[in-house]
């Protein structure tokens, strides 16, 4: 089923049958994940992105049983239009949200869902060896947005850059960190 | 659409500008790369709220005291040596390092352990009321390289411009985890 392109996922459920729920299965896999990543983007919400995916998949499961999915190759564009469906209310909310907040809000949701999990001795090793190795200012804006909560204006201040600097120095500090962390885990 | 991890990174954080972030998300639905790598920025983030960072906030050491109540909180002059002992029941602690911080408009720190530089850190969180930079360590740091005596130097910087305001001695036992 892996190898099935989304039309034929969808051609292999309206079929039915054993191949229908294996399809169905794939299907799972393939977008559970990406449904969860755009829930907690836009919901700030572990609990609520895992509400979404099976909200999400439901309806379009149904859809596809029901043949209300007209052009099948279009079947991750469907699934992302159920997603804006249904998060609507809250996608509007956390623009506006989005524009008075910055980090610090991201971070204290994320540290609520991640006070649960305390992390290993190896990640933590591995977490502050790869911060260590950031250029300087990459590693100073890191600590200051994660582990300060300081938002970008302030960074920037101490910095004597812009806000909008701070951001893509961020984006930049956390490519390397994902880069740094997965090299560390397969080396 | 060219997709970099930076752009990941910058959805999965929320600061794209609307029309870009829809166009990612259009991108997005339809790439199994992009998935994994929106996974790996979401985990990396929220390995980062988890971290216990170096030098605490006063905010952070609140809640990092309420969460381990026998805390222990060590301080330490410039130039002293002082041994905190951790593991077991008492997974965390913090040095408090005194200074005279009066004044002062930022902290740097740098810590060596042995012949290792470890970090090199510019403008850290200071109370300059009461004059101490709180450093935060954890059991987990036994796994750090370069043994466990870390050699802490602070440079004040404030009206009188630069001064370095010494070396703390902070040696750490670990109980076995």
């Amino acid at each position: 089923m892996e190898a099935l392109t989304d039309a034929g996922l969808v051609q292999a459920m309206m079929l039915g049958g054993a191949g229908a729920l294996s399809a169905e299965a794939e299907l799972y896999r393939r977008f559970a994940p990406r449904v969860e990543s755009y829930g907690r983007k836009h919901l700030r919400s572990t609990l609520a992105a895992t509400d979404l995916v099976q909200d999400v998949l439901l309806r379009v499961v149904d859809a596809i049983r029901g043949r209300r999915l007209e052009e099948p190759e279009r079947l991750a564009s469907f699934v992302l239009g159920t997603c804006r469906n249904l998060t609507w209310g809250a996608h509007r909310a956390e623009e506006k949200r989005a524009r008075l907040a910055q980090a610090a809000a991201l971070n204290a949701d994320l540290a609520r869902d991640a006070a649960s999990a305390p992390l290993e001795q190896s990640v933590v090793v591995q977490l502050l060896g790869c911060v260590s190795r950031l250029p300087g200012r990459e590693a100073a804006v890191v600590r200051m947005s994660f582990w300060e909560d300081r938002v970008a204006e302030e960074i920037g201040a101490r910095l004597g850059i812009s806000a909008g600097n701070v951001r893509v120095l961020r984006h930049r500090a956390l490519a390397k960190l994902v880069v740094c962390m997965n090299s560390e885990r397969t080396a | 659409m060219c997709v970099t991890l930076e752009l990941v990174a910058a959805w999965v954080l929320g600061e794209l500008p609307v029309a870009e972030s829809e166009a990612f998300e259009e991108h997005f639905f339809g790439c199994d790369a992009c998935a994994s790598q929106a996974r790996r920025v979401e985990r990396l983030v929220m390995q980062l709220a988890a971290a216990l960072p170096p030098v605490l906030t006063p905010e952070r050491r609140q809640v990092l005291a309420a969460q381990n109540p026998r805390m222990p909180a060590i301080a330490v002059e410039p130039g002293q040596r002082a041994t905190i002992r951790l593991g077991g029941a008492q997974p965390v602690g913090v040095w408090v390092m005194r200074a005279p911080l009066d004044g002062a408009t930022r902290v740097d720190l740098e810590a060596r352990a042995g012949d290792m530089a470890l970090f090199a850190l510019v403008d850290v969180p200071f109370d300059a009321v009461l004059g101490e930079v709180v450093l935060a360590c954890q059991a987990h740091y036994s796994a750090l390289p370069g043994g466990t005596e870390l050699r802490v130097r602070l440079t004040v910087t404030g009206l009188g411009g630069e001064r370095p305001v010494g070396e703390y001695i902070l040696d750490h036992e670990f109980e076995s985890l």
